[in-house]
């Protein structure tokens, strides 16, 4: 005898929830290790080793990687035309450090929908199928979690976290501290028709900074994952958004946008009594996408700046680096001599890619008769140089903590993931050994 | 004209007036200037602020703006206008708001445009018109030199005011007149403010637009770099409107019920072209093998996330003239090799490309540089990897969108180009095919000839049997997409979204802006 | 925000339910049917059971019956409006032309007598009738319907004198005879007769017709109750062939289709259906008893056996929950069955009760509704039920999901509203993937073509049609009509610009 009435099962990959014992685990609470940070000034920047994190078959494109700070994980989103995913890999180490080519292994589908199909009796009427958007995804700076943004097929884009290991504590302690509402092994961290999106995690775990749409026009917002807080940080009427923490976790860089072209600001001291909004970059070129160099002291960004100062001339982007203090000038043509790179590939979310040595950055570039070749560029000598991958249209660059490089490029139709190997990094998987 | 309309008065609320509607798009405006502006979105704004004699409602049926009534003659060679009366100019600094519009400002704009000197390209597309001439303060007569079918669709261009044209009798776009700083017209939308090229453009509802006022008050045009950027301003609720979203950020705008998405086809498809001058072109079992070689499902899947639809002759799925019977050619790489080999093509050079002595298959293809930078650079990357695998070489050669047309138009220096046609309703492909019109300027760039597509041609111009057209039409198809002059690839959908606080948004797939009187915000949601 | 409350309930229930196996290849096509590839669903299931990789039991009988159900309801659709575009089409060119050729007449007869305009119909083909200037074979046809026509208008005598004047060898006419002899319930063994004996003599000579004698020897299977033979007749029929290409010279070239194809086709894929249904409502219990049995009701309805239709209504309202929807679906039918036989105020009646008891919820007002309009009541009868549902709902503020715009939509394009028909269809599609039939119910863009063409925004209407014909053989005849129609009606001037 089968049941009545609806039975659309909600089919949601990934673990299920781990109770553990939460005193336990703030006893266990690892201290900090110490890194082993390479000599970087005496290697020799090279790019190594190109390969493709998935198989090349498959109509579907592939965006957005994001390696996780320790190098073990890889997620990237999958856009496909029923439905848009995140895949989350693991990297196997190769046996030996000879072999530096390593495979990779999926290991988590993240997708929050409900699924249809395959019960006998289903809603009695076809009904529609609402597809989930999964988006937006980075990881927390330590351990295995991670947030990303979806609207779990409801209509409204919400922050939810999750993790690729079961037994993440930071995590597990997330969960207890604020109970948010479970979707399978997910939990939703904000909740508000309008969207709540591109969230950061704070370096040390405990903050969230992400922008809103629930003031009516864009706004960053702070979650705080040990208390539930939720403040808002950003009271202009123009759009707030893309926001990026500094590496000592004191600050927030981000793009606002108004009348005119977008402008670069950043809130210094964020959470504290002296807490406070300052302009960095406001003239009539665009400006996005800050980036905070990995010693803290540059943040770069893109910019429209071209010498025929036209500031919607859109095939041109460029790269500018100024330092983070706010000692440079907000406009003007004292300015200029912070513009490092021109035509550029400007991407959706990554932003500049830094090598850990926060001298180089590596982009691809805008140069019509080619497909977006990738260049490395010494910020000291203002010198570039190709790197050849033999791969073509070329985005999405990022770069991890320890110079593992990550990047899309167009293979036989269709967008695909490859990390290539660096010797930044090779040096540092040896000092691991 | 594909047209539909989402109207949302339904509910019981009156339709409010009030409000601001703020809209994104990508880059700035080139020249807010009819008759000189050729992009979209000049050609968007000035559809608010701009009138002209005529315009098509959402139902296809043509209705008078600035003219009131019309009258065609018998042997449908002179059309004569009356002019609506008491039309004002919108209001210029210097100015009362007082200029009456007249047939003045109709002869004028005509005779400017029509000017060999002024930098357009409507010449050739008013080329049927004999001479113009003024009756009266609100008549205006067209003496064409042959008849044209529904030829009051044509009257279209946008009229400017002549007392601020006064000493120019042609427009090079450098000259200092008001008009390029600040545009007056009897649009809907006056404009007020722009201060310089990189910020927004405000217009304001002109309070005695002839056909009723606007019920948004406000709207404003802001200019952005980048086209996510846009897509997530839209999200955050920054802009209300985007005009062209990118094929991905369609999913992910779908995904907030928030918004609305419009879908609009333009009757139009994309397609790579080939130069039958080139005696290896002219080959027909060249041609077909290349259509052979390529995947367009692949690429309309990948690049374009599938929104759009495969073709297999020279019209768009939605025009009557399609022929159901034809499919597009398969994606068969063994199918070019044997249609290459039998083409003559079998020996190769150091470089695997395909050679019949001293004719190699290698060739030039020149393709715009456009914003559309990337989705081009991705059809064409694949387009060269396809036909490498089959042993032919393509090499890109990028210009200038003026360069690009001399290139193609006028010295016809090219093999292969990658572009879109975008029709009417009428469908007529006479232009593109008719061996009449190889030639300097002429729309058949490729030199294909084929008298029995001539003569079939010819028959549906001389024929007003609507039934015997499309069987021609279908019988062209059939013949165009053997005979391969294009290889056609596919039309696409192309997607605006907007914040439903906005009502009655009504979409004219070319012109945009046409139907914006009768939008609307709601009360609780304006700004 | 709720949702997820709902969410952990529907968890429950499915653990429950999943006690239950579903073979893997009965899962898979059921997948395929929820993304609306019918055939193909079909297709998996008759393999699995040929290799004998799964049973003929309650499982696949209940998911084939349900996946015929939904393809029968989509050429039942299509069957309705190609007719209505057919018919508009001819006209047009009639309207056009001084003298119209007589093929146009008769084929905008024949569409007359199949949308129930049996005066005009015969008005016209008499026309033909006396005429001599098409073929013999078409000449007969026209008698045949002329017949027909005078049949329904209750002058039975005409008819059959008409009748006996059908020549024996034209295959087209003759059998399109036996056709309306199970058609019009005169005499369906003869019927049968006749057009098998039609079909095998045709099968050896190749006529363009072939189809037509193929479906009517189908249906006049179908309407001695032969279910299963009527269906394996048809299969794999290629529903977009003209019965008839008309050339005035090499360069004027009109199709014309029979208008029967996709009705009857229909009707044979709700008779395999109620084949694979009809069991089920007495071997099993409970829900699966209970939706059976409505189907197996509505579609006894289609295929105008009201006496069946109504006793499997009743069994569909004792087997259900009187909350569920199938009782207010099977109520519906009920209700609806009344009112085509005559039974107005008793109709009525039932369906106002009905509408009182689910008083409050629009979705289930909504689903009343639509079973109203699928049965093909007439509009007039329940205007003032109707009217008064419809401010209801535009009333009350509920989060409408997609379905329930859609049927938004049905309700406004039975009532005529055409705009609002346009707005809650349009706003009901998948804007993403508009065309694509895996995310837009066919059945519904169907509907949302056919409003197109009726609002004449013709390349919306089109570029749907296109889409279904991609994947669905018989979209071809609404194609053609709505391009012809859209070839008379355009009004551009020429221009052509390169971008």
């Amino acid at each position: 005898m089968l049941l009545a009435g609806c039975t659309r099962s909600v089919k949601v990959e990934g673990q299920p929830p781990v109770e553990e014992e939460v005193d336990i685990l703030i006893e266990v609470e690892v201290i900090p290790e110490e890194e082993i940070i390479p000599d970087y000034d005496s290697i020799e920047l090279e790019i190594l080793n190109i390969q493709l994190v998935e198989e090349k078959a498959g109509s579907y494109n592939s965006y957005n990687p994001q390696v996780s700070f320790n190098e073990e994980y890889i997620a990237f989103e999958i856009s496909h035309e029923m439905f848009n995913k995140i895949y989350i890999y693991r990297k196997i180490k190769p046996a030996s450090t000879e072999d530096s080519g390593y495979t990779f292994e999926k290991i988590q589908e993240v997708h929050l929908e409900e699924s249809f199909g395959g019960e006998l009796i289903e809603d009695f009427f076809e009904s529609f199928i609402q597809e989930s958007f999964n988006y937006e995804f980075t990881w927390f700076p330590k351990g295995s979690s991670f947030i990303f943004t979806s609207n779990a097929g409801m209509g409204e884009y919400n922050l939810f976290i999750g993790s690729a290991e079961s037994d993440d504590t930071s995590f597990i302690r997330i969960q207890h501290r604020l109970k948010p509402k479970s979707f399978g092994s997910y939990f939703m961290m904000t909740e508000d028709v309008k969207k709540d999106g591109q969230a950061r995690v704070s370096p040390d775990g405990t903050r969230i900074v992400f922008t809103s749409g629930r003031t009516g026009n864009g706004d960053l917002y702070l979650l705080d994952l040990t208390t539930g807080n939720l403040k808002r940080l950003t009271h202009s009427e123009y759009t707030d958004f893309f926001p990026r923490w500094s590496p000592d976790g004191k600050d927030i860089a981000f793009t606002t946008g108004g009348k005119q072209a977008h402008d670069i600001h950043v809130i210094r001291n964020v959470g504290k009594d002296n807490e406070r909004e300052e302009v960095l970059i406001k003239w009539f070129f665009d400006d996005v996408l800050p980036q905070y160099s990995p010693d803290g002291e540059k943040i770069s960004f893109y910019t429209t700046y071209n010498e025929e100062r036209d500031p919607f001339n859109t095939k041109r982007w460029g790269i500018m680096i100024i330092p983070s203090d706010g000692s440079a000038p907000e406009a003007g043509n004292a300015l200029i001599e912070y513009f490092h790179a021109s035509d550029v590939i400007k991407d959706n979310i990554q932003g500049t890619a830094w090598f850990p040595d926060s001298t180089h950055i590596v982009f691809a570039k805008n140069i019509d008769s080619d497909y977006n070749p990738i260049y490395i560029y010494d910020i000291e000598t203002r010198e570039e140089r190709f790197v050849k991958t033999d791969t073509n249209i070329n985005h999405d660059i990022t770069v991890s903590s320890h110079g593992l490089m990550s990047f899309r490029a167009q293979v036989l139709g269709w967008d695909r993931v490859f990390i290539a190997s660096t010797t930044f990094y090779e040096e540092y998987r040896k000092g691991l050994n | 004209m594909v047209l539909f309309v989402i109207s949302g008065a339904f509910i019981g609320f009156a339709q409010e007036s009030g409000g601001t509607l703020i809209y994104g798009e990508y880059g700035a405006p080139i020249r807010l200037v009819p008759i000189l502006a050729n992009d979209s979105i000049s050609i968007r704004l000035i559809e608010l602020i701009y009138g002209s004699l005529v315009y098509y409602a959402p139902d296809g049926e043509i209705k008078g703006d600035l003219a009131e009534r019309w009258e065609i003659s018998k042997d449908l060679k002179t059309v004569t206008f009356y002019l609506r009366e008491n039309v004002l100019w919108h209001p210029y600094p210097g100015g009362k708001g007082t200029e009456v519009f007249s047939a003045e400002d109709v002869i004028k704009t005509y005779k400017v445009m029509m000017h060999s000197k002024t930098v357009t390209s409507l010449q050739s597309r008013y080329s049927f018109v004999n001479r113009v001439q003024k009756v009266d303060d609100y008549t205006v007569v067209f003496y064409l030199k042959k008849p044209i079918l529904n030829v009051l669709g044509r009257f279209s261009f946008k009229i400017l005011p002549s007392f601020l044209l006064e000493k120019f009798n042609f427009l090079r776009g450098d000259e200092d007149m008001i008009l390029y700083k600040h545009p007056v017209g009897t649009g809907p939308y006056m404009f007020v403010s722009r201060e310089g090229s990189s910020s927004e453009v405000i217009l304001k509802a002109y309070e005695r637009y002839h056909l009723g006022i606007p019920k948004i008050e406000k709207i404003i045009m802001r200019p952005f770099a980048d086209q996510n950027i846009i897509t997530q301003t839209l999200l955050y609720g920054g802009i209300d409107l985007e005009i062209r979203v990118p094929p991905r950020d369609i999913a992910e705008i779908q995904g907030d019920s928030r918004f609305e998405l419009i879908p609009y086809s333009a009757l139009s498809y994309s397609f790579f072209g080939y130069n039958l001058r080139n005696p290896v072109l002219a080959i027909k079992e060249v041609r077909k093998a290349i259509s052979y070689a390529i995947n367009r499902q692949e690429m309309l899947g990948s690049f374009f996330e599938g929104k759009g639809q495969l073709i297999s002759g020279p019209f768009a799925p939605g025009s009557w003239a399609y022929n159901l019977d034809i499919e597009p050619f398969p994606f068969s790489p063994e199918e070019a090799g044997r249609l290459l080999d039998r083409a003559g093509f079998t020996e190769r050079t150091k470089q695997g490309i395909r050679k019949r002595g001293s004719y190699s298959l290698e060739f030039q293809m020149v393709v715009p540089i456009s914003k559309e930078n990337e989705t081009t650079k991705r059809v064409i990357l694949a387009f060269q990897n396809y036909l490498k695998d089959v042993g032919i070489g393509v090499e890109i050669v990028w210009l200038e969108w003026k360069a690009w047309t001399e290139s193609v138009f006028i010295n016809h220096n090219f093999d292969i180009i990658y572009a879109d046609w975008l029709f009417d309703d009428s469908f007529d492909i006479s232009s593109l095919f008719h061996s009449r019109e190889i030639g300097r300027g002429r729309n058949n760039f490729g030199a294909y000839k084929n008298p029995e597509v001539d003569a079939l041609l010819d028959e549906t111009r001389a024929t007003l049997d609507v039934e015997k057209k499309r069987t021609i039409y279908k019988h062209l198809h059939e013949i165009l997409a053997d005979d391969t002059p294009y290889t056609y690839l596919w039309t696409l959908t192309n997607y605006a979204a907007y914040n439903r606080k906005l009502r009655r948004v009504d979409v004219h797939p070319t012109r945009f802006f046409t139907y914006i009187r009768d939008w609307y915000i709601y009360e609780e949601e304006q700004k | 925000m709720k949702k997820w409350i709902i969410n952990t309930l529907i968890f429950v229930f499915a653990a429950a339910a999943s006690l239950y196996p579903i073979p893997k290849e009965i899962e898979n096509a059921l997948k395929l049917n929820r993304i609306n590839h019918f055939d193909e669903a079909l297709e998996i299931i008759e393999q699995a059971l040929n290799e004998e990789k799964i049973k003929p039991d309650i499982t696949s009988a209940y998911t084939t019956g349900r996946i015929l159900y939904r393809k029968g309801e989509l050429y039942r659709e299509a069957a309705e409006l190609n007719i209505l575009t057919n018919i508009g089409y001819l006209l047009q060119i009639k309207e056009r032309e001084k003298d119209p050729a007589d093929e146009i007449k008769l084929f905008l007869g024949i569409g007359y007598f199949y949308n129930n305009q049996y005066l005009e119909a015969a008005g016209i083909l008499n026309q033909v009738a006396e005429n001599d200037t098409i073929n013999d074979e078409l000449h007969g046809l026209a008698l045949v319907y002329l017949g027909a026509s005078y049949y329904k208008t209750g002058e039975k005598d005409k008819a059959f004198n008409l009748w006996t004047n059908v020549d024996k060898n034209n295959m087209l006419a003759y059998s399109t005879l036996g056709y309306l002899n199970a058609y019009l319930k005169i005499n369906p063994s003869e019927g049968e007769k006749i057009t098998n004996e039609i079909l095998k003599k045709a099968e050896v000579s190749k006529v363009s017709y072939i189809n037509t004698l193929r479906v009517n020897y189908a249906y006049s299977l179908l309407s001695l109750g032969r279910f299963n033979g009527a269906y394996k007749v048809l299969s794999g029929i290629d529903l977009d062939i003209p019965i008839y290409i008309y050339r005035h010279d090499q360069n004027k070239e009109i199709r014309f289709y029979d208008p029967a194809i996709l009705g009857s086709y229909s009707e044979v894929l709700f008779g395999e259906s109620i084949r694979n249904l009809e069991p089920i409502v007495t071997a099993s219990s409970g829900e699966l008893a209970s939706f059976a049995s409505y189907y197996v009701a509505q579609m006894y309805l289609y295929l105008e056996n009201y006496d069946k239709s109504l006793k499997y209504a009743l069994k569909a309202r004792k087997l259900s929950v009187s909350s569920s929807l199938t009782m207010i679906r099977a109520v519906a039918l009920e209700g609806s069955i009344k009112l085509i036989l005559g039974k107005e105020r008793r109709g009525l009646k039932q369906l106002s009760g009905e509408a009182d008891r689910i008083h409050g919820k629009p979705s289930s007002l909504l689903e009343m509704l639509k079973v109203v309009i699928s049965s093909g009541v007439e509009y007039l009868l329940v205007k003032d039920l109707v009217g008064e549902i419809e401010s209801f709902i535009y009333e009350t503020e509920w989060k409408r999901t997609r379905r329930d715009t859609a049927l938004l939509g049905e309700v406004s394009f039975f009532s005529e509203r055409y705009v609002k028909a346009l707005y809650y269809l349009e706003s009901a599609r998948d804007k993403g993937n508009k065309n694509k039939i895996e995310t837009n119910d066919p059945n519904f863009l169907l509907k949302l073509s056919y409003v197109y063409y009726r609002k004449e925004y013709f390349p919306e209407s089109l570029e749907i049609l296109f889409s279904l014909g991609k994947r669905f053989s018989g979209m071809r005849p609404l194609q053609d009509a709505v391009q012809s129609v859209y070839s008379y009606k355009q009004k551009g001037s020429g221009e052509a610009l390169i971008e």
